[in-house]
């Protein structure tokens, strides 16, 4: 059973759940006079598309299927992910230097597996330089409008 | 090609010089900043040509356009991430050259072709202004899918070990494209009950998600960030056989990008694909291709550029402006009093090829210009991986910012890093998805547009010469690799059975 559901065979029942997925959504949008062709057919052609490939791939993911080799630091990937999500939450409330400084000290403190004193040598300075540096260059110089400084 | 003369006569005067020279280095800029393309790097100099004089700032405005195509290179070779839609295809050589040590050779590259291909297509708008306006109105809906198709056919080049999970991934891409309101009927398709969703995804925030976010994802999740940089700044030059391996290349491809530039609608990062898949379909040893082939440099790097000198046929010639580019360089004729148009050639002959002029004039400037920032550029990937990760995604969050100035763009460029993660991951190929998101609105529109002008006959996709070209183009591009795989295979075979 373990080799007949391969790590291939459940990605392509992932397809096919997507291709589903599109084909009963789109089925659902209104067609219009003014349109022959309608809003739904493109789609449902995409989803028949990767539903038949889908069909394909599990049909020919026979046997034993070889892992992906590499490390897995699955606590990082979660930390960066947790971190981006913080940023962008706080983005817009407390400004951006604010928090793209908390941001860069918080990549580059954890990440840096240097001794701390040295760390914060190098990342105070580098996170308050690069995120006033691009405020100003982005707001001041190009005129995007990034939230503005809360101190 | 008098007219031609003079006017390069008065864009080598110092003042004009050296205003080209403030457009190139604020279109390196712009083009190199993700979410500043050449549109809006254009339009935010727009303002300060009131008042100036048209001798000066039409070709500022022009210069901005030709340093932004060559802009959005440096990103996508250093970082992975395109600056410019246009420089989408770069990424997948550059990129892994870069990986390699081989940075500079890349850029270098990237500036060769850039400079040449520029060149070439302004040789060839001066000579074929006109003839090539009217074959760019003979492009019809069918015409335009086909070439939308023809693009799509590099898939099979960027899908890695699995062609299945290739095509997959691009269909992905053709997906996310219809992703908003359906422009024939106004129906909201797939947004979710998300608001922001209606006018379709963005460009950049997708780009810079599946091609910089995924890497930086892979790359702290195999434990890539914590290993010390070993290379130290090491500048390489591309060798006297790849350029000449690559001029050929270069000129075919810059005269594609002109073509297609003076198609109204198609644009440099169309360019680009094309110039990419049809490179590795004529080439030889194509199978290098995607591992950091400087030939995949070259290509798509000459076309995009030869793109500028292409977009002003339709603009010059008959007053159409064919993207966001030139239509902020129509708005600059229009601030300077001028009208563009067929009348243009006849009441003002001087003007059109005064601007062509500058744009060869800045060109040569692009060159000057790139190789003084090469070292600089080339000593920024030496710095340590953990503080060259965090600016990359502090770079690429705010860059999405700006394309819409609301947050929901650095949220999206999550997703799409996390998909293109997991995409990556599991043997799938976010550049094929791209390749679908750009060109999925092409192929949409223009077929379900065909289709409606036949009443629903399927006839009329084969209906012209140049549907037909494309086809066999198209056909020959997907089976190409196979079939050049099959007779490699079949050589071994033979040399193995001989030697036995």
């Amino acid at each position: 059973m373990k080799n007949f559901m391969n790590r291939e065979r459940i990605i392509a029942l992932v397809c096919l759940a997507f291709a589903a997925y599109i084909w009963i959504v789109a089925g659902t949008f209104p067609a219009s006079f003014l349109d022959s062709v309608g809003p739904a057919k493109y789609p449902r052609l995409l989803a028949s598309l990767i539903g038949i490939t889908a069909v394909i791939l599990f049909a020919t993911s026979n046997g034993p299927v070889k892992p992906i080799k590499g490390k897995r630091e699955f606590r990082s990937l979660a930390y960066i992910l947790l971190c981006i999500m913080i940023y962008l939450l706080i983005f817009t409330r407390i400004g951006f230097i604010l928090s793209t400084i908390a941001f860069l000290l918080a990549l580059t403190l954890y990440f840096d597996h240097r001794e701390l004193k040295t760390r914060l040598k190098i990342a105070v300075p580098y996170a308050v330089c690069f995120s006033v540096f691009l405020y100003f260059f982005f707001a001041k110089l190009l005129g995007v409008l990034l939230p503005s400084i809360v101190l | 090609m008098q007219l031609f003369i003079q006017g390069l006569g008065q864009a080598f005067q110092p003042v004009s010089m050296l205003y080209i020279l403030a457009g190139v280095i604020w279109g390196i800029i712009g083009g190199a900043i993700p979410g500043i393309s050449a549109s809006v790097a254009m339009s935010l100099l727009l303002p300060f040509t009131y008042g100036m004089d048209p001798l000066y700032s039409l070709p500022m405005l022009a210069a901005v356009y030709v340093g932004a195509e060559y802009g959005g290179s440096i990103p996508a070779i250093l970082i992975k991430t395109p600056g410019t839609g246009a420089a989408a295809a770069t990424v997948l050589d550059g990129y892994e050259m870069n990986r390699k040590g081989l940075g500079g050779k890349a850029l270098c590259m990237s500036l060769y072709a850039g400079v040449l291909g520029g060149l070439i297509s302004i040789f060839i708008l001066v000579f074929t202004v006109i003839p090539l306006s009217q074959f760019a109105l003979k492009f019809g809906p069918t015409e335009y899918f086909w070439m939308a198709i023809m693009g799509l056919s590099v898939v099979g080049a960027v899908s890695g070990n699995s062609p299945m999970k290739g095509f997959i991934s691009a269909v992905f891409g053709l997906f996310l494209a219809v992703i908003g309101m359906d422009s024939f009927t106004a129906v909201k398709r797939f947004t979710f009950g998300i608001n922001r969703l209606s006018e379709g995804l963005e460009m950049i925030p997708v780009l810079v998600g599946m091609f910089a976010v995924s890497e930086v994802l892979r790359q702290i999740f195999g434990g890539e960030v914590f290993e010390s940089v070993k290379n130290k700044f090491k500048m390489t030059y591309p060798t006297r056989k790849e350029f000449m391996q690559c001029t050929p290349i270069v000129i075919a491809c810059g005269a594609m990008g002109s073509i297609v530039g003076a198609l109204p609608g198609a644009g440099a990062t169309i360019a680009s694909w094309i110039g990419y898949s049809e490179t590795k379909m004529i080439c030889k040893n194509t199978e290098t291709f995607g591992t950091g082939d400087i030939r995949g440099v070259a290509a798509p790097e000459s076309a995009n550029n030869g793109v500028p000198a292409g977009g002003l046929i339709p603009l010059l010639a008959l007053g159409i402006p064919g993207s966001n580019s030139t239509a902020i360089l129509m708005a600059g004729f229009t601030i300077a009093g001028i009208s563009c148009g067929p009348m243009l050639f006849v009441n003002e002959p001087e003007i059109p090829y005064k601007l062509m002029a500058c744009m060869f004039v800045a060109q040569i400037i692009l060159a000057a210009v790139g190789l003084l920032i090469l070292k600089p550029l080339i000593k920024l990937t030496s710095v340590s991986k953990v503080y060259l990760t965090s600016a990359i995604l502090v770079f690429a969050f705010v860059g999405a910012f700006a394309t819409l100035n609301d947050v929901f763009a650095s949220w999206m460029v999550l997703l799409f890093g996390f998909i293109g993660f997991l995409m990556k991951r599991y043997g799938f190929a976010p550049p094929a998805a791209v390749l679908g998101f750009v060109l999925g609105e092409l192929v949409e529109n223009n077929m379900r547009r065909a289709l409606q002008l036949s009443h629903g006959s399927m006839s009329v996709f084969f209906s012209s010469t140049i549907d037909w070209v494309l086809i066999v183009l198209t056909i020959f591009g997907v089976c190409f690799p196979y079939i050049t795989k099959f007779i490699s295979k079949k050589r071994a075979e033979r040399t193995a059975a001989k030697e036995a």
